[in-house]
C-alpha cells in the first residue's frame, strides 16, 4: 500500500514537472502569438497584457487539474501540485533572464518570479479545488465561478503591479521590499492551502 | 470554559501541527538544495566548461536559482486529507475530542466539549506531540544531508588542489588557465627575451598548488630556475657541481675564515647560524659579500666601490624573472645584465593582461532594453554588473 503510494506521489510530481515545463510554453507561445498586437501599445500595457497572459494560462492548468481531480476521484489536497508546476515555470524563467542578462542581479528574481508564480498557483488551487466554507458565497458553481473570477483579478493585479513597477517605476527599496512583500504573500497562501487541505476534516466540523 | 475555548484551543493544535509538518519539509528542501549546490559546484570544480556535462558560469546559477525555487513546491506539496485528524488523535487518547468533533446539537453536547477542552488543555501544555514524518522521509532526509556533505567536501577538495581556493560559488577558471597559455603568444611577441618552451610531464597538472614555488619560497635541489644565473662578478663562470645554493662571493669569503668562524657561518647571507653578522679574519672594514676592493658579490648586492649602495633591485630582478619563468612555464633568457629597457619591456608584457578588455555586444530585445535602462537609472551603479 505504502509502495504504491510513493509510486503515485513519485508519479504526481513527474506529472506536475511535465505541466510546468508545458505550461512555460504555452504562456511564451501565447505571448509571442499577442506580441504583434501590442507592438504599437504603450509599455505599462504590453507589461500588464502579458501578466495577464500568464495568469490565464496558469488558471487554465489550474482548471484543468481540478476537473481530473473530481473525475479520478483524487483527494482536493492534489491541486497544490500546481505550485510544483508553477516551481517550474519560475525556474525556466530565470534561466531564460541568466542568459540573457547574466549577473548576480538575476537572484533578486528569487524574490519575485518565483513567489509571484508559486503564490498564484496556491491561490488557484485555493479556488479552484478546495473545498469552501459553506455558506459563502451563497449558490452552488455560481459561487465557485466567482471565487475563481476574484482569485485570477486578484493574481492579474498582483502579478503586473510587480512588473510594472520593476520596469517602469523602480526604486532603490524595491528588491527588498518586493521580496518582502511576495514571500509574506506566498507563505500566507501555502499555509491556507495546506489548511484547508490537510486540515478539512476539522474545517468539516465546523468547529474551526 | 466556553465551547469558543475549546474552538480557539482546536485551531491553535492545527497550526502547531502544520508548523511542524511544514518544518520537516523545510528542512527537506534545504538538505535537497545544499546537495543541488555541492553538485553543481562539483561539476564546475572537476569538469571543463567545454565537455557535455560541465557547468558554465550561468549553468551554475540556473542550478542553484531552480533548487532555490522549488521551496515553495516542498512547502505546498499535497497533504493527505487526514492530517487534521491524525493530528488530534495523537493529542487524544481517550478520543475525547474525536467525540466532540462528531456530535452535532444533542444533549451531551456540553460535557463532550467539557472533556475536549481538557484534553486540548493537556495536549497544549504537552506541546501537542510530534507529527512523525514517515520512517522512510526522515532516512530520506538524513541520506541525502549526508550525501550533501560528502560532496560538498569533495568539492572543496578538489578546489584547493586545482588552485581555486574554497570555492562558495562558481570558480574562475579563466585565470588558472591564462596563466598556463601564457607561453604561445609570449614566445611570439619576443623571441628575444623568451627560451624554448620546456616540455611539461604529463603526469603534472596544470596550476597544482605544490608545483609552483614563488619568490622566496626557498631553494629547491636540481631546478635551475631556483638559482639564476647572474654570473661570477670576479669573472669566474664556471660553478662547482653542488655549490649551486652557495653564492661565489660568499664561498670564497668563509675561505678567507679560520677555524671556528668558518664552520659556523651561513650560505649566502653574511651572517653566522647565530645571526650575527660574521666579518672577516684579517678585521678589514667589509661588509658581508664585497670583496677587498669593494666590489659586491652576492647576488642582488651587485656593484662597485662604496659609492653603490647595497640594492635589492638586482634581487627583485632575479624574483621577477623566476615568477615570470614559473608562472609562463618557459624559461626566461634575460641574460646576466640584462638592460633596463628589456626589463622594462618584460614587465609590460608580464603585467599586460591586467589591462585586458574585452567588448561584447548582443542583440538585446527592446523591451528588455528599456526595462534595464530604467532599472539602471533607479539603481545606479548597484545594479551594474
Amino acid at each position: 500500500m505504502k509502495a504504491t503510494t510513493r509510486l503515485g506521489n513519485a508519479v504526481s510530481f513527474a506529472a506536475a514537472i511535465l505541466a510546468g515545463a508545458t505550461l512555460y510554453l504555452a504562456m511564451r507561445v501565447i505571448a509571442g502569438a499577442a506580441r504583434p498586437a501590442l507592438a504599437a501599445a504603450p509599455e505599462w500595457l504590453s507589461l500588464a497584457a502579458n501578466a495577464g497572459i500568464e495568469e490565464a494560462a496558469r488558471l487554465g492548468l489550474a482548471l484543468a487539474v481540478a476537473f481530473w481531480l473530481r473525475r479520478l476521484g483524487l483527494e482536493p489536497g492534489m491541486a497544490s501540485l500546481g505550485i510544483a508546476a508553477s516551481c517550474i515555470v519560475a525556474a525556466l524563467e530565470n534561466a531564460s533572464y541568466v542568459a540573457v542578462f547574466p549577473t548576480l542581479d538575476a537572484y533578486w528574481r528569487l524574490g519575485y518570479a518565483v513567489p509571484i508564480h508559486a503564490g498564484a498557483a496556491a491561490l488557484f488551487a485555493l479556488s479552484t479545488a478546495l473545498p469552501l466554507r459553506d455558506g459563502w458565497p451563497p449558490g452552488g458553481k455560481a459561487r465557485r465561478a466567482v471565487v475563481v473570477a476574484v482569485s485570477f483579478v486578484a493574481a492579474w493585479t498582483w502579478h503586473a503591479g510587480f512588473n510594472l513597477v520593476a520596469a517602469l517605476a523602480p526604486f532603490p527599496a524595491l528588491p527588498v521590499v518586493g521580496t518582502a512583500l511576495n514571500m509574506a504573500a506566498l507563505t500566507a497562501l501555502v499555509a491556507a492551502t495546506a489548511l484547508r487541505s490537510g486540515y478539512w476534516s476539522l474545517h468539516a466540523s465546523r468547529r474551526i | 470554559m466556553t465551547g469558543s475555548d475549546a474552538d480557539r484551543m482546536l485551531a491553535r493544535l492545527a497550526r502547531a501541527d502544520l508548523g511542524k509538518r511544514l518544518g520537516f519539509r523545510l528542512v527537506a528542501w534545504a538538505v535537497t538544495a545544499f546537495l543541488a549546490w555541492s553538485l553543481a559546484l562539483l561539476l564546475a570544480v572537476a569538469l571543463p566548461d567545454a565537455s557535455v556535462i560541465g557547468l558554465s558560469a550561468r549553468g551554475f546559477t540556473v542550478v542553484v536559482m531552480a533548487a532555490i525555487s522549488a521551496l515553495p513546491a516542498f512547502l505546498a506539496a499535497p497533504l493527505p486529507a487526514s492530517a487534521g485528524l491524525e493530528a488530534v488523535r495523537h493529542a487524544d487518547r481517550e478520543a475525547a475530542i474525536e467525540s466532540w468533533l462528531d456530535y452535532h446539537g444533542g444533549p451531551a453536547g456540553q460535557m463532550l466539549e467539557k472533556r475536549a477542552f481538557e484534553a486540548l488543555s493537556i495536549a497544549a501544555l504537552a506541546g501537542f506531540g510530534r507529527p512523525a514524518p514517515g520512517k522512510a522521509a526522515r532516512i530520506a532526509v538524513k541520506a541525502i544531508a549526508l550525501a550533501g556533505l560528502v560532496v560538498f567536501v569533495s568539492a572543496q577538495a578538489l578546489s584547493l588542489r586545482s588552485g581555486y581556493g574554497v570555492s562558495l560559488s562558481w570558480p574562475d577558471k579563466a585565470v588558472l588557465d591564462l596563466a598556463f597559455n601564457r607561453s604561445g603568444p609570449t614566445a611570439g611577441h619576443y623571441p628575444g627575451i623568451v627560451a624554448e618552451e620546456r616540455a611539461v610531464p604529463d603526469n603534472v597538472e596544470p596550476g597544482l598548488p605544490g608545483d609552483r614555488r614563488y619568490a622566496g619560497a626557498g631553494t629547491e635541489d636540481g631546478d635551475p630556475l631556483a638559482q639564476p644565473d647572474f654570473g661570477n662578478a670576479a669573472g669566474g663562470d664556471a660553478e662547482e657541481e653542488g655549490s649551486a645554493a652557495v653564492p661565489p662571493g660568499v664561498r670564497r669569503f668563509e675561505e678567507a675564515m679560520p677555524g671556528e668562524e668558518k664552520r659556523q657561518t651561513a650560505k649566502g647571507t653574511g651572517m653566522s647560524a647565530e645571526g650575527a653578522e660574521v666579518r672577516p679574519a684579517d678585521g678589514a672594514d667589509r661588509s658581508a659579500g664585497r670583496d677587498a676592493s669593494g666590489k659586491a658579490q652576492v647576488p642582488g648586492w651587485e656593484g662597485t666601490g662604496r659609492a653603490i649602495d647595497e640594492s635589492p633591485l638586482v634581487d627583485y630582478r632575479a624574483r621577477f624573472e623566476r615568477q615570470l619563468a614559473e608562472t609562463s612555464g618557459t624559461e626566461t633568457t634575460l641574460g646576466s645584465k640584462p638592460s633596463a629597457e628589456v626589463v622594462s619591456e618584460a614587465i609590460a608584457e608580464y603585467y599586460a593582461s591586467f589591462d585586458a578588455r574585452v567588448a561584447l555586444e548582443r542583440p538585446v530585445d527592446p523591451g528588455l532594453a528599456l526595462a534595464m535602462q530604467v532599472w539602471m537609472d533607479a539603481f545606479g551603479s548597484e545594479a551594474s554588473p
